[in-house]
């Protein structure tokens, strides 16, 4: 992560330096716009093992999607303040390692594990966006942060028939700071219009309250606390309507 | 003005496109039934407390899986009157060779096994079993494998039915919550 900061840091200073020497008249004004994106998210870390025995384990498959609105007003020919909102969800994976441990740890002949909705981020990030436009190219660098609101999904364990003891993992929320880092490429293709590119690191780390229902007693995997980062790298397309 | 209500209907519209291809989806997992555990024989130990020497065994046995009537020879347990002993209930499985304990595995799984004693016949109101070991669980509950058996002056005799229950995510100190994993018999006679 610090890697990707530093890079980001770096590339911006080097191009705020590199153009301000560029003083020809006819250098294009990068373009403001407002798009839509969508593809695929990748994550990582404890949040998408799938380890029953580790209370760090998520279980969250690591590829998701991303969709989102985009877009930045550019008030310097380089420079411009932007934002991004958008959606990332992660549904749930290993479910099976989640019903044998479950059936292990109350010794029964069989259990049903059910998931119902996905691990989610909403993201308001705003932050600078830094420009420049090549022709009918625009490469787009931006650091952008803000609120994520972060939701889990819901797990559902039914031991073999007994339908009183079905006990649940509730759904919970949470609400954090999160950053969004990465670099874009605009192509017009008509005079408003666009397709673009984007590669971005996401990152937050939402600290889960989490509500069981129907635990009598104190045996298997109980989880009432969840802090573990949701991050990952993020590539999308995107359509935008470019401002003259 | 123009350009930015363009580019917001523009936005609007590709937006319902993409956001109305999603779904939710619910998965379910159904594992596999695993082989059980034969619990073919139930054994109580029984030790006074003011006579180490006064110790029992009874044996209860079923190596049919409940074809044939079980082995109750040895399920036959010879207590003092005006005693108190302690008591520990064992599990194995004698299909194996050697034969397999499972009562520590039972024990370890306390938090959801209770083990219940039944009394019928002329021993009830003469004798008082209390149970001794507690699980893990807020607040703990017994789970039975350790008790108490105290007699008073009467001598007699009846029938002790021993029930294992398994209780998961259930158990609460009743007998009623979940099922029975082993249900045995045996005579209890209260001597001079």
């Amino acid at each position: 992560m610090k890697k990707i900061i530093i890079f980001t840091i770096a590339a911006t200073s080097i191009c705020t330096l590199s153009f301000a020497q560029d003083k020809t008249e006819d250098a294009p004004k990068a373009q403001s716009f407002i798009g839509i994106t969508g593809g695929y998210a990748h994550a990582g870390g404890n949040f998408t093992k799938s380890d029953y025995n580790n209370n760090n384990s998520g279980f969250a498959n690591p590829s998701g999607m991303n969709m989102g609105i985009e877009g930045a007003y550019f008030f310097h020919k380089n420079f411009g303040i932007g934002g991004v909102f958008s959606n990332t969800s992660f549904y749930a994976k290993g479910k099976q390692a989640l019903a044998d441990g479950y059936k292990e740890a109350f010794d029964v002949d069989s259990t049903t594990v059910t998931d119902k909705g996905k691990y989610s981020t909403l993201n308001f990030l705003i932050g600078p966006y830094f420009s420049f436009p090549m022709k009918k190219f625009t490469i787009d660098l931006r650091v952008v942060g803000g609120l994520v609101n972060a939701s889990t999904p819901e797990f559902t364990t039914y031991i073999e028939d007994q339908t009183s003891v079905t006990f649940s993992q509730k759904s919970s929320t949470a609400n954090t700071f999160g950053f969004q880092a990465g670099a874009g490429v605009r192509y017009s293709i008509i005079k408003h219009l666009s397709v673009k590119l984007n590669a971005d690191y996401f990152y937050s780390n939402p600290d889960f309250k989490i509500t069981n229902e129907n635990r009598v007693i104190n045996t298997g995997r109980l989880i009432t606390e969840y802090k573990q980062p949701i991050s990952g790298v993020c590539l999308n397309f995107g359509i935008a309507y470019q401002f003259n | 003005m123009k350009e930015i209500t363009k580019g917001l209907l523009f936005t609007a519209f590709i937006g319902t496109l993409m956001f109305s291809a999603c779904k939710k989806e619910e998965q379910a997992v159904a594992p596999p039934v695993p082989g059980n555990e034969f619990m073919t024989t139930v054994k109580v130990r029984l030790q006074n407390t003011a006579n180490a020497n006064d110790t029992i065994w009874a044996a209860w046995k079923d190596l049919s899986g409940g074809v044939n009537p079980p082995d109750t020879s040895l399920a036959v347990i010879n207590i003092k009157k005006s005693s108190t002993y302690n008591a520990t209930v064992h599990f194995y499985d004698d299909t194996k060779t050697p034969a397999l304990d499972i009562t520590p595995e039972i024990q370890a799984r306390g938090n959801f096994h209770t083990y219940w004693f039944f009394q019928t016949g002329g021993i009830i109101n003469h004798l008082t079993i209390t149970a001794t070991d507690h699980d893990t669980n807020i607040p703990p509950i017994f789970i039975g494998l350790a008790d108490t058996f105290v007699t008073d002056a009467t001598v007699c005799s009846g029938r002790l039915e021993g029930v294992l229950r398994h209780q998961p995510n259930s158990k609460n100190g009743t007998f009623a919550p979940g099922s029975t994993d082993s249900d045995v018999f045996f005579r209890l006679n209260i001597t001079n």
